[in-house]
Formats: C-alpha cells, structure tokens, sequence
C-alpha cells in the first residue's frame, strides 16, 4: 500500500468500515510511514473530539420520569415476583428457614418448659452472687 | 467478564428484569440525548423525544431483539422522532435559530483565542449542513455501521459511504477554519 492509497482509505479505517484484509494493509502501512500515521492521528482526534462534544447527559429529572415510566411498563405482578422469588434456589432455603426456624424454636421453648430439671439449673453458668460487682474490685 | 448485549438486556426487561433498563439507560443515555439535542436544540424539546424514543423502542414490540441491533432501531425511531417533532413545530425556522444559536457560541462573538476546544468542534458541528450532521452523528454517537445507516436512511451504502466522507472532510475544514483564528 502507498501513502495515496492509504489516504483514501484513512476515513473508513478510522470508522471502522474496512474488510480484514485492507484493514491489515493500513495497519502495516500507518506502522511504516510516519506521514501518514501523523495523518491518521490527526484525523481520530478530529473524530474523537466531535464525539466527546456530541455525549450530552439528560437531566436528572428526565431519568428519574422514565425510571418511573418504565416500572410501571415493565414491573412484574405480585404473583409473578413471588414465584421468581420461590424458583431462584437460594431464596428458596431462605423462605423455608423462615418457615421452619420460628416453629423450631418454639419446640425447643416448649420442650424447655416442660423438663423439670431446667426449671432448678441456673439460668446463668459460672455466675457467682457472692463475688463483689467488677466496679468495686481493685483493677491491680 | 464479557459484556451483555443490549438484545439481552431488552428482553431480560420485558421480562420484568428492571435492573435491565438501568444497564441499558447507562450506555445509551449521554450517547441519545446527545445525539436528539445535536438535532433539535431546544431542551425542552430534547427531554421528551428522549424519553419518548427510550419508552416506546423499549414498550413497542415491533423491535424484536431477536432480528436486529438495539442501536439502529433506538437511533432510528430517536431520528423519526426529531423529524416529526421539527416538521409539526409550527415556527420551525426559528426553532432551529433558537438551537443553532445555543449549539453555537462561538458565532456571534468574533473569533476568540481563549475558545476551547469543546467549543470550537460543536461551533464546527453546528455549522456543518443538517444532513451531514445527521450523518457523523449517528456513525459517531451511534455507533452505526454504514450498512446500518443506508437501511435506516433507505439509500444505497455506496451511498452513504462518500456522503459520511464528505461530511467528516466538510467538518474537519470547519474545524481547521475555527483554529486558524486561535493562532492569531
Ligand atoms: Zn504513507
């Protein structure tokens, strides 16, 4: 490839619009030839400033309307939301630990209550009514 | 982790998946309004076709993401959409002095060294002729392929091919006539 050819190509090659095969040509040719690569780089940052002129970001408020439109468009119903919510697997183990932890504890409350042997065990272990309060013993 | 395509997303929201939309709105926003703004000028204006054009590519199933590219259709629909709105605004002419009078300030004060470089490129782009551009946006903001934008235009993309040329030759001559003026 020649520097005339490489020109004419140098637009589509920054557009990204060439076949592999041309592409490559360019690419060998802008690594040997300093003319054309100075070209090149001139030209990507013509683009590359119209593009960065060009990006514009809406106002918050605008977001804030279409998020809102777009959930009422897009929400699933209830039902819809409890069956995903059933149908994904670890959420599944937490509904049924939610089920199953409640009625589990109230067992073994249940079955505390009842056992005479734990009605006279201290409630506390290693609790000694005798020693003073810790505020009142020496700290050395 | 490769990056999901907008198809994806499109139909991961009409599924109910609203995390979706805030992916989507991520990649596209700046690059949309950007693009309605560069067209219609008045905010105003600009707020709702954006809105509009997001809601209605996103609601209306005619885009089926399972036959095409995201971005041609929303750019397509966004492009429809300034067309109607410039067409049925009654004083059309002075809308679009009113935007090129906010898209260009460079022009009403005489050639200024300190004008930065944002200034003196969207001074070129405003200068440019609408339809060029049309053209170096949605190739730029876009992302459109040539193919893409000849479908969207419905003109041959040989077609388009020498008119996105001229129209960065035409820009680029823009610019360079902005700057001489810096080296003064
Ligand atoms: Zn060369």
């Amino acid at each position: 490839m020649n520097c005339e050819e490489c020109d004419a190509s140098l637009i589509d090659y920054a557009y990204d619009e060439l076949a592999p095969e041309p592409r490559r040509a360019v690419t060998r040719h802008l690594a040997e030839c300093a003319a054309c690569a100075v070209a090149y780089c001139r030209l990507r940052a013509d683009l590359d400033g119209a593009l960065q002129a060009a990006h514009e970001a809406p106002p918050p408020a605008v977001r804030q309307r279409l998020r809102a439109e777009v959930e009422r468009a897009f929400r699933p119903s209830w039902w819809r939301r409890g069956l995903a919510l059933v149908q994904r697997p670890v959420p599944a183990y937490a509904v049924l630990a939610a089920l199953v932890l409640p009625a589990a504890l109230w067992l073994v409350r249940a079955s505390g209550r009842d056992d005479p042997a734990s009605a006279t065990s201290p409630r506390v272990r290693g609790y000694d009514a005798a020693a003073p309060p810790l505020i009142h013993r020496p700290i050395l | 982790m490769p990056e999901v395509p907008d198809e994806e997303l499109v139909v991961a929201l009409r599924g109910g998946e609203l995390a979706a939309f805030d992916r989507l709105y991520a990649r596209y926003e700046r690059r949309l309004y950007g693009y309605i703004r560069r067209i219609v000028g008045e905010s105003a204006v600009a707020d709702d076709l954006f809105q509009d054009t997001f809601l209605k590519v996103l609601r209306d199933r005619s885009y089926d993401p399972a036959r095409g590219r995201f971005a041609p259709w929303l750019f397509a629909v966004a492009r429809n959409a300034c067309l109607m709105a410039q067409r049925s605004e009654r004083s059309h002419a002075s809308l679009r002095e009113r935007a090129e009078a906010q898209l260009r300030p460079a022009e009403a004060a005489p050639p200024d060294a300190r004008l930065g470089e944002a200034a003196r490129v969207q001074a070129a782009m405003a200068a440019l002729p609408e339809a060029q551009r049309q053209l170096i946006l949605l190739k730029q903001l876009g992302e459109l392929s040539y193919r893409e934008i000849a479908g969207l235009m419905g003109v041959a993309e040989g077609t388009i091919k020498s008119r996105l040329h001229a129209a960065t030759q035409a820009f680029r001559r823009l610019l360079t006539e902005g700057g001489s003026a810096d080296e003064l």
